[in-house]
Parts: C-alpha cells; structure tokens; sequence
C-alpha cells in the first residue's frame, strides 16, 4: 500500500509490504525492513537494521503527534485511495487552504489584533488568552490573510474554539 | 510532636509534603477541590476532605474552609506548602487562633518580610546591599522624580506588596515615569490589594541566586549553599542548581552570613529563602526573602542530604535543629527542571488535557518529584506545575549529563510540557559554560529553537514511516503477530514474577 506522509512541510512517500511478523518499507531510493511493535494504546518499539526506536503517537484533530527522542512531530498521513483522488484534482478541499486558529487550552479573550482581510505572517500575535492566571499570546501558525475572525475581547472561549481562520500562502515552510 | 498534619495544597507539593509525613510517623490530611477528588495526593493521603468547587478562589483560597476541616478532623497543624495561602499572614493568624501549629514562620516575620520596603530597611540596618532605590514606598510623580535622580535611569517601579513581576515596570526614560507609576500601582491594587509602589535600579543582566535558611526557636539558624536560579520565563524560574557556577567560596561566605543574619533579625522560624541578585561586576544585593518551602528546595536536599519539610515540621512543633553548622556544606552538584504542562517553544503556552501516558525517569542520582496519575485531568484552574525533575551528580558535569539522559526517558502523554524544552536549555552550550542570567531565555530563544530543529531532521523519516504504519495497522485490524495490541499489565507481569520467585 502507497502512503505519502506530510512533516514540518515535507513530503516523503513509500510503499509498506508487510511479509510475515515484519513490515517492509519501500523508498524511492532504498527499502528497510521494519520490525514494529505496538506496547500500550499510545507507544510502539520500533527496530530498523538494529536501531532501536520509541516513539509515542496520539491522534489529535489535525493529524498525529508523533514523539521520537524528545521532539515532537506533527504528522499527517495519506494512503493510496486518497492519493488518487489527489491527482484527479480533487486535492486542495477548502480546509486544507485554510488555517485555523483555535484556542489550546479554555479561557479568556482579552485582546484581538487581526481584522478581515488583513496580512498576517506566521508568529504574528492573533490575540491574548487569559488562562492559568497567566496572559498567553496566541499567534498565527500560518501566513497568508485573515478571512474570518470569530472572537472579540470579554469573550469566554473553550479548548479548541475558533479564534481567526487564515487563507493560507504557501511558504513551504514548516 | 502531635500526630495529623493538615496540608493546605494540591498537586506535586502536597505529595512531596505527605510523603515526609508517612516517613516521621504523622497522619496527612489532604484537602481537595471538586476537581481533584482522585489527584495523588488525595489518593496518597490518610484523611481527604472536600473544600469546595475547582476555581482555587473557591476552595483551595477558602482558608475559612480549610480551618474548619482542620478542626473536625483534629488536626495539630496545617502545612501550606507554596503559593496559594502560604504567605497569606491573616491565614497563618487564622491557623494559629484555631489552636494549630502553622507550620512556618510567625506571622510577626511574614508581614515584615511581605512589604518589599520593611524588607529593604530591615536589611540596610544589617549592613546587607540592597539595591539602589527608594527608603519608603513613593507617593507622588514628584518624589518619584527625585527618586529617579538619584538612581538613575533604567529603573524598575515595583508592588511593595508583592513579586512574580505583577505591578513591576522598567522604566528607561523620565518621560516614562509618571505614566509607569500609575500603572504599576493599579496593577498591584488589583494583584495584592495593596497599591504603595517603591523604586528600584534595573540590573541589566542580574543573575539570581538564593540562600536557603532553616531557623528554630532557639536562636539557632543554619544557612546552606547557595542555589542559582537565572534561568526564568516570565519572572518564574525554570530550571535551578546547586552551587551556583558563578558563587565563589569568599561570596558563599558573605552570603550565607547576610541570610543568616536577616532570619535572625526578622525572629525567623523554620525554612526560608533569601533571594540575592548579582550584578555583572559580581557584587550581590538582597532583593527579598520568601518566607515559605520554595518550589526549588529539592536540589539543595540532593546536595546536602537534609530533608527540608522534616526540618521544618520539628523546628514549628518546638524541637531544637538537628543540624548544625556546617550540615550545609555540599557533596557534588544537583539540578532541576521544572516540568511545565507548557509549549516552551511556543511561547510558554500552557495546555490542558487528559494524561494518557506517564513514564517516570528512574535511575541513579535521579528524583522527580510530581503529582501525577493516568487518567488524571489537567485543568486550567491551578498553575501548571506538573512535576520537578531533580538530578544529583558528583559534580556539575555529571548532574547535567545525568539531568539529559533523565529528560530523555520522562514521557507525559497528553499535554505539552516543558520536557523538551528543558532538554534545549541544558544542551545549549552557554547553559553549560554557567554564563548564565536572567535574560537566558528571550536571549537564547532562536539558538534553542534552532538546535532543536536540528535535532528533528534525523528522525523525520522514522516517525512518518511509524505512523503511517500505525494508520494502516489500525485500519487493517489486529497487529501482525495476531494478537490485537493491548497496553501492557504491569499487574499482571509483576504477578507472573512472583509466582516464579
């Protein structure tokens, strides 16, 4: 089966076989036998040509976050059925181009920064969450402009609120 | 010495607290908010009582409350840890009134330590250096002015009430002045309910560093190594370590005998912290004293082989100090990482969840110290420290290469936390060369986040390659060796281990 799997911007697609206990994995340029164990509903042992590897994986609304050696990576993942649709051109669905400015934990809204239609860059403050008795500066993960914003300031807000949707600008950075 | 101690906190404190109780022989009694009815140190305790809704406002600041559950359960004294009441002086009065030992120092020590201004007097009169800036707290523009001239610009309006960088302001130009005034002295109405302002010098690059000081009643006060603690974000320290890198034996020695000194002076009774900062030119001035267990206590118990609360818990129940002099001198070198439910790497942000997952670091010269449960939420209510990681080394090298391999084996599944980022501050090569202070972090920002995203390059194939496998395992059915995954029982293999003993 072909995946094509998306981290910090780029791209790697491969084919996975899985023959016996073992799963092969098919690059472009090379193929690695993986021997990979599932040890509790979120960590998985992993061995590649003796190489040991531990990696946590949780599910989250936007793909998966994966844990190897202490860095986090936010993966997402592609298999062959959507692939094709892909290339038919059904690949860019209106969620894709857009980014989506959410609340991380629950709290207050005491400022807001963006309007409709406005520039913004990756890094660029969106607005200040009061939380945790502590102002958080909220920014934008991706650059390109402000299309809706969806909260002003007094506003109470819960875990994964919507703060601002951004049309996204490719800058095929992570 | 009675037998039940009330603890008046939650979290990684509160089971720190009730351990040391098991190991003295003494009852704990937790207290607990609609929140936490199954957080560690409910579980861990020998009594819990509920004391309200979760908003801390509601419950675990209720000292009405926590007296009242202090007496129907027959408590002799009441702990409070640190934050929430600790420092609250009508509380310890309170505590006091109701016929408890308030394990701390006399309310006495506490309000004339609590105003930033007393503080300064009492130390100036020690012939202790204070920093440059205002005898009495500042009224008016026009004193503040007059202040201004004398010190010099860059200043600092500071709360006379309070710390942690709530109604502090930098102050560059005299333009500036009025305006910061003002603002300072709202913001520390609202934060301290106490508006008085004072004026201090601005050290461009001070570093922090602290002496921890244990007092009995009898006069006698032990003063132990100093712990240095440049390393902050937002005015709260991240990561701490005794000795100091940058403390020499001659400014040990002053140090500790400034500490000393203020605990005397103030009549202070059980464990305190005074805080000292340094310049560039390596002269030290007091800053403040916090009259409570520190957060950071931990790395000087790694050093010194003293277990604080105990110390704490004999000298308030009227027991002379075990220790003497020189108990302080240090064996090796010890660290911490404060573990955050924080993004450090996007801008401290805190994140709430549930834990899926935890994998606690283990291993020679290693302690974490925390108060976590899987399954357990971590909710937007109460600060966000998880836990302290604490490494032990017989010198600085070996306590940081220790503290490494330690946060590499430290997993909390479910929330972001500080971990990886703690593991960038103590890879960097300026943390390792001790050069540190209090702008470590803004400083370094980039050149942490740069290092660490040269990490990621090396394991961005495996981890695409893993869930992608993960993805098709999970829609293809059970694994390939037949058995559909299941978590792993420790339980179940302990009790296999047994049997075959």
């Amino acid at each position: 089966m072909k995946f094509l799997a998306a981290v910090d911007g780029k791209e790697l697609t491969f084919h996975l076989r899985r023959v016996n206990r073992k799963v092969t994995v098919q690059l472009e340029d090379s193929e690695e036998e993986v021997d990979f164990v599932q040890l509790s509903p979120y960590s998985y042992s992993v061995l590649v040509g003796g190489t040991s590897h531990y990696l946590i994986i949780t599910e989250h609304s936007e793909g998966f976050r994966v844990v190897v050696d202490q860095q986090a990576y936010d993966v997402k993942i592609t298999d062959e059925r959507a692939l094709v649709l892909r290339k038919l051109g059904m690949t860019r669905t209106a969620k894709d181009s857009r980014g989506e400015v959410r609340a991380p934990i629950p709290g207050l809204i005491t400022s807001v920064f963006v309007k409709p239609g406005a520039k913004i860059n990756r890094g660029d403050r969106v607005a200040i969450l009061e939380a945790m008795k502590m102002e958080n500066e909220i920014q934008s993960f991706v650059s390109g402009t402000v299309e809706k914003v969806a909260v002003s300031p007094g506003q109470s807000v819960e875990k994964n609120a919507l703060l601002a949707s951004v049309l996204r600008e490719d800058d095929g950075d992570r | 010495m009675g037998r039940k101690i009330i603890i008046a906190n939650r979290g990684e404190i509160a089971v720190r607290i009730i351990r040391t109780c098991r190991e003295m022989g003494l009852k704990a009694v937790a207290v607990y908010s609609e929140a936490d009815r199954v957080s560690p140190h409910v579980l861990m305790a020998s009594e819990a009582y509920p004391i309200g809704p979760a908003p801390s406002a509601d419950s675990y600041l209720r000292g009405d409350r926590i007296v009242e559950v202090a007496r129907k359960a027959g408590a002799h004294a009441l702990h409070p840890g640190y934050g929430f009441l600790s420092e609250n002086i009508a509380f310890a009065t309170a505590v006091e009134k109701a016929g408890l030992t308030w394990i701390g120092p006399p309310p006495r020590s506490m309000a004339q330590m609590g105003d930033k201004v007393a503080a300064r007097a009492l130390a100036r009169d020690l012939d202790v250096p204070v920093i440059p800036g205002s005898d009495e707290p500042v009224v008016s523009p026009k004193e503040a002015d007059r202040v201004a001239r004398r010190v010099g610009f860059p200043l600092l309006v500071k709360a006379v009430g309070g710390g942690g960088g709530k109604g502090m302001r930098i102050v560059h130009t005299p333009g500036e002045l009025a305006d910061a005034l003002s603002r300072a002295s709202s913001e520390a109405a609202a934060s301290f309910s106490d508006e008085r302002i004072f004026i201090e010098k601005y050290l461009p690059r001070p570093r922090h560093v602290e002496i921890q000081v244990v007092a009995d009643a009898y006069g006698s006060v032990v003063a132990f190594t100093e712990r240095e603690c440049s390393i902050q974000r937002r005015y709260q320290k991240i990561i701490e370590e005794s000795p100091s890198p940058a403390v020499t034996p001659q400014v040990r020695d002053r140090l500790t005998a400034w500490a000393k000194r203020i605990a005397l002076k103030c009549g202070y009774l059980g464990v305190g912290t005074v805080e000292f900062l340094g310049d560039e030119k390596g002269n030290f001035y007091f800053l403040e004293m916090n009259t409570r267990l520190q957060v950071e206590h931990p790395v000087t118990e790694m050093i010194t082989g003293v277990d604080l609360v105990r110390e704490q818990i004999r000298v308030s129940s009227g027991e002379r100090l075990s220790l003497k002099d020189g108990s302080g001198d240090p064996s090796g070198h010890a660290i911490e990482c404060r573990i955050y439910a924080e993004d450090g790497f996007r801008n401290f942000i805190p994140s709430t969840g549930t834990i899926l997952g935890l994998e606690i670091p283990d291993g020679f010269g290693t302690r974490f110290d925390h108060g976590l449960r899987v399954g357990q939420e971590i909710t937007p209510h109460y600060d966000p420290l998880l836990g302290k990681l604490i490494t032990w080394g017989v010198d600085r090298r070996e306590a940081l290469n220790r503290m490494k391999r330690a946060l590499k084996e430290c997993h909390i599944v479910g929330v972001e936390t500080t971990v990886p980022f703690c593991h960038a501050v103590v890879s960097h090569p300026r943390f390792d060369s001790g050069k540190i202070d209090t702008h470590f972090i803004p400083d370094e920002m980039e050149s942490l986040k740069e290092n660490s995203s040269r990490a990621r390059e090396a394991h961005r194939r495996i981890a695409s390659v893993v869930t992608a496998i993960h993805v098709w395992e999970a829609a293809s059915g059970p694994s390939h060796d037949g058995k559909p995954p299941q978590p792993v029982s420790r339980w179940k293999s302990e009790g296999r281990k047994d049997a075959l003993r």
